[in-house]
């Protein structure tokens, strides 16, 4: 109950507003001049708590209406309250906060419909687990909130021994007293091993026969050549490949409880950001058959773009460097919820898997042991150069996967051959720019690339970083303050579900940069808070060209709106942690409301 | 577990040819079913007359051989190969112009294929500039390094002088691969592959007709059986001059059964074959060598085992 926003509903009895004529209420520089057809009015009033705007005119407000899943008005309580009819509700705040919702600027949706069929097996702060005696418990719950029956897989995700107090690796013997007759699999943090109980073992196959093959791991029993639980690599991969996929249905059923990830943490703009084919058919599916409420936006993989081309042109035989004129009409627009913004083009791996592209070795060796090693690109730089000008040339929005300073060299180079210029407004977002180049950012404000950063990775791989990169390039991975200071749009991401999805734990990681060792990792790039939060919603609105609809509370934009527990702004650094989402709303309907503790 | 499916990768950078090897693959399998992974279906240049079939991420040609796209990942594209193993006697996988072939590799061993062999096409007017290039230099000169045969294409592009300092250059980045110099990727399958399966013929060296200025074909043969000792010499008794050898061997430890031996530059296998049943209890291996090495490296190897050859 404490939680509960008071909702007093003002009956109007008498007639106390004039609305026969149009009103027109003068409000401050943010929302200039409302002027309300006649018969309309504000369907409800926020008002009494902390109103953050967004906007850098005008921090905040007393007030805000909204009418029509549309802002109608922000300002002062007296103007605000001009739009108010006898319809309209007027809600106190009662000292929250209420501001626009977060834009997921880069993550994983179709991560999404997997991850809530899974159980969250993983350590703080991710999840609950902390010693071998949680697991038990956990994936029980799991199957009574999964309805399970016997014989189904279940599955947990995050399992890492690192996590727990005991430091060894869970055992098979140790889930078998509970789950019997269920093959039990708890996939390591890295996806590259898991935890099996003995029926997975025997559905799968491994038992005291079974050799261990080449580069991989099958932990024993002692004594014996039984499975003990944990195997990894090669033993893991192949069964992991050939598990069992959900059918389309479940997949769609999920959709729901894969869109409450993002409604509870306040986020009403999900992102979609490496599309296959078949999962954009999916998504398609979904939005059309109603089931979406947030909005998608979805990045293409540019090798699979033919393929959505030829639903716009049938005849369309050619790859990702002969787009026909029609292929920018697949893009920019909803339908149902669901939009397909630009192209997407990975062009290097990860930092902490040590598959980016460096220029410079790293400090440790490679993932397959290699000395002097500095990853590889994903593709030939003929290859990217003559994809992207395709793209570009046909005014298509880029969007790289680019960790590397390397790999963000090849994507400058193949925008300069292609002619890009800042002046050409194309908002090409560099995703991650994780591991830039002083000398870099004086060349994406020359060519107009707008960086998505990654500032989690100060925290949950500071350590790896400082050895694989050593302190100097490490203390420069998302460069935030530097970019800012550079004039560049900067949005900051989870990457979801690589990092959970809490925007107020991206707030904290851009504002201290503190690893898990509590080492600041960069203190020169840290950021003051106003700009983090403008890195999770106007400016990740920008980035999708939607500044004229979201991210600020200005009226004429959409109602998407996220009401906090307490401010960002001034609550102690260390507690934007521990800020809670009370609502969420989505074009001013309630999509997340916290039940009461 | 996936039966005895070897496999094969195919590397170099763009523009090595690898894609026209995979079409000329597939328009001679000769009767050998080839599964094919390629990170592209639109580079992949079959005759339309070849393709009977056309479905999403696989193009099925009317000769038993099968074209699939890695564009869902490595394990997807595996996963619907082996879901058929039966239906095909090799796999061949078609590494990125950028990848690590040895990785590929590995990625196949995971689903414990045999592999047949790491073949690794150099643009010969290219590859110097490749190999100095700040983006890929390194990844090209891994690819090398990593090669169990090297196939220096596209030889026709450069003047003999240049090929000669090449060829130094070549040896000098991956000592002891053997090498093999072509133009628009034409090597004949044979040198290509080992045994694709049991079920295919074992060809006899008369009937290997392929550019006999290039390539030279013997037989090896042992009236008595060998310990995997002197096999194991002899594996490491043939130098760069040879390019493969394949054949069964007479194992005096395993006397009832055969044992298929595959080897490719360095790398080699022996494996337990059927039971000779009424052939000839005897060892016998064809070796397929540079036209230039003359028969000594033939020579040296058969000599360390009392082994025959002729030259054929």
């Amino acid at each position: 109950m404490t939680d509960a926003i008071d909702r007093r509903r003002f009956i109007k009895t008498g007639v106390t507003t004039a609305l026969g004529a149009a009103v027109t209420s003068q409000l401050p520089a943010c929302s200039g001049t409302v002027t309300l057809p006649s018969g309309t009015g504000a369907e409800r009033v926020y008002h009494g708590g902390n109103i953050v705007t967004m906007d850098d005119g005008h921090r905040h407000v007393e007030a805000v209406a909204i009418a029509g899943g549309k802002i109608l008005a922000a300002g002062s309580l007296d103007e605000v309250m001009q739009t108010r009819t006898g319809a309209t509700e007027v809600i106190d705040l009662r000292g929250k906060t209420l501001m626009p919702s977060f834009i997921d600027s880069h993550g994983h949706f179709m991560n999404a419909p997997q991850i809530v069929r899974w159980a969250n097996v993983s350590g703080p702060p991710v999840g609950p687990v902390t010693r071998i005696a949680d697991f038990v418990p956990i994936l029980q719950a799991h199957v009574k909130q999964q309805g399970l029956k016997r014989g189904d897989w279940i599955i947990g995700y995050g399992y890492d021994r690192s996590n727990l107090a005991e430091g060894r690796e869970l055992l098979a013997s140790e889930l078998d007293p509970a789950f019997p007759d269920n093959p039990v699999m708890l996939i390591h943090s890295s996806n590259h091993g898991a935890v099996l109980n003995s029926a997975a073992f025997a559905k799968v196959g491994y038992s005291e026969q079974t050799k261990t093959p080449p580069g991989g791991v099958i932990n024993r029993v002692p004594g014996t050549q039984k499975p003990a639980g944990f195997i990894m690599e090669t033993a893991f991969l192949p069964i992991f490949a050939n598990m069992p996929q959900p059918s389309e249905t479940e997949l769609l059923d999920t959709l729901d409880a894969a869109q409450q990830i993002y409604a509870r943490a306040g986020v009403t703009t999900c992102s979609e950001g490496a599309t296959h084919a078949k999962d954009l058919k999916f998504l398609r599916k979904g939005a059309d058959e109603g089931r979406l409420y947030l909005d998608i936006v979805s990045l293409p993989l540019i090798l699979e773009v033919p393929a959505l081309i030829r639903e716009y042109a049938p005849d369309f035989k050619g790859g990702p460097m002969d787009l026909p004129d029609e292929a920018p009409k697949a893009f920019g627009s909803y339908r149902n919820r669901l939009k397909l913004q630009g192209v997407k083009a990975p062009t290097d791996g990860s930092p902490q898997g040590k598959t980016a592209f460096w220029t410079q070795p790293l400090l440790t060796p490679g993932p397959g042991g290699e000395t002097n090693w500095r990853g590889q690109p994903l593709f030939p730089p003929e290859v990217v150069n003559k994809a992207l000008k395709a793209v570009f040339d046909k005014g298509i929005q880029v969007f790289t996967h680019a960790n590397g300073d390397a790999a963000i060299d090849m994507i400058i180079d193949a925008a300069r051959l292609a002619g890009v210029r800042a002046d050409q407004d194309r908002r090409t977002v560099i995703i991650h720019s994780q591991c830039m180049r002083p000398d870099q950012l004086p060349k994406y404000a020359e060519l107009g690339f707008s960086p998505s950063f990654f500032t989690m990775h100060t925290f949950f791989w500071g350590e790896e970083h400082t050895a694989n990169l050593g302190p100097e390039r490490a203390a420069f991975i998302s460069p935030m303050k530097s970019a800012i200071a550079q004039g560049l749009v900067c949005s900051n991401h989870t990457d979801f579900s690589v990092c959970p999805m809490d925007p107020m734990r991206v707030m904290w990681s851009a504002v201290t940069r503190r690893s898990r060792a509590g080492t600041v990792i960069g203190p020169d790039e840290r950021i003051d808070r106003w700009e983090s939060l403008k890195a999770l919603t106007i400016n990740a609105a920008w980035q999708i060209r939607e500044e004229d609809r979201k991210g600020t509370l200005t009226p004429g934009k959409l109602a998407d709106l996220v009401i906090l527990d307490s401010d960002p702004l001034t609550v102690e650094t260390d507690k934007i942690l521990d800020i809670q989402v009370v609502e969420t709303l989505k074009e001013g309907k309630s999509v997340y409301r916290r039940t009461a503790a | 577990m996936t039966g005895h499916l070897p496999f094969t990768v195919i590397g170099g950078y763009l523009g090595a040819g690898k894609t026209t090897l995979l079409n000329q693959i597939l328009t001679q399998a000769a009767g050998r079913r080839m599964a094919v992974l390629v990170n592209d279906f639109g580079s992949v240049n079959i005759d339309a007359s070849l393709i009977r079939d056309h479905d999403g991420d696989t193009i099925a040609l009317t000769d038993g051989c099968l074209c699939c796209s890695l564009v869902n990942g490595f394990a997807a594209a595996i996963a619907s190969i082996l879901a058929r193993a039966g239906d095909f006697d090799h796999v061949i996988i078609e590494a990125s112009g950028v990848a690590d072939p040895a990785k590929i590799a590995q990625y196949g061993q995971m689903y414990e294929l045999p592999l047949d062999g790491i073949l690794v096409l150099v643009d010969a007017e290219q590859i110097r500039t490749q190999a100095t290039d700040g983006y890929v230099g390194d990844t090209v000169l891994r690819q090398l390094a990593q090669a169990d045969l090297l196939i220096v294409n596209k030889t026709d592009l450069v003047t003999t002088s240049d090929l000669s300092e090449l060829r130094g250059w070549v040896s000098g980045q991956a000592p002891g691969t053997p090498v093999i110099e072509a133009r628009h990727s034409d090597v004949p399958l044979e040198v290509l592959f080992g045994y694709a399966h049991e079920r295919v013929a074992f060809r006899p060296a008369a009937a290997f007709p392929p550019h006999p200025e290039a390539f030279r074909t013997w037989t090896l043969e042992w009236e008595r059986p060998l310990s995997l000792e002197e096999v194991e010499r002899l594996a490491s008794g043939f130098g760069e001059g040879v390019y493969r050898v394949k054949g069964f061997v007479a194992l005096e430890s395993d006397p009832d059964r055969r044992q298929v031996y595959q080897q490719v530059g360095a790398r080699w296998t022996l494996e337990p074959g059927e039971s000779w049943g009424t052939s000839d209890r005897r060892t016998k291996l064809i070796v397929i060598g540079r036209a230039e090495a003359g028969p000594d490296p033939v020579d040296a190897a058969a000599a360390m085992t009392g082994g025959q050859h002729d030259l054929a």
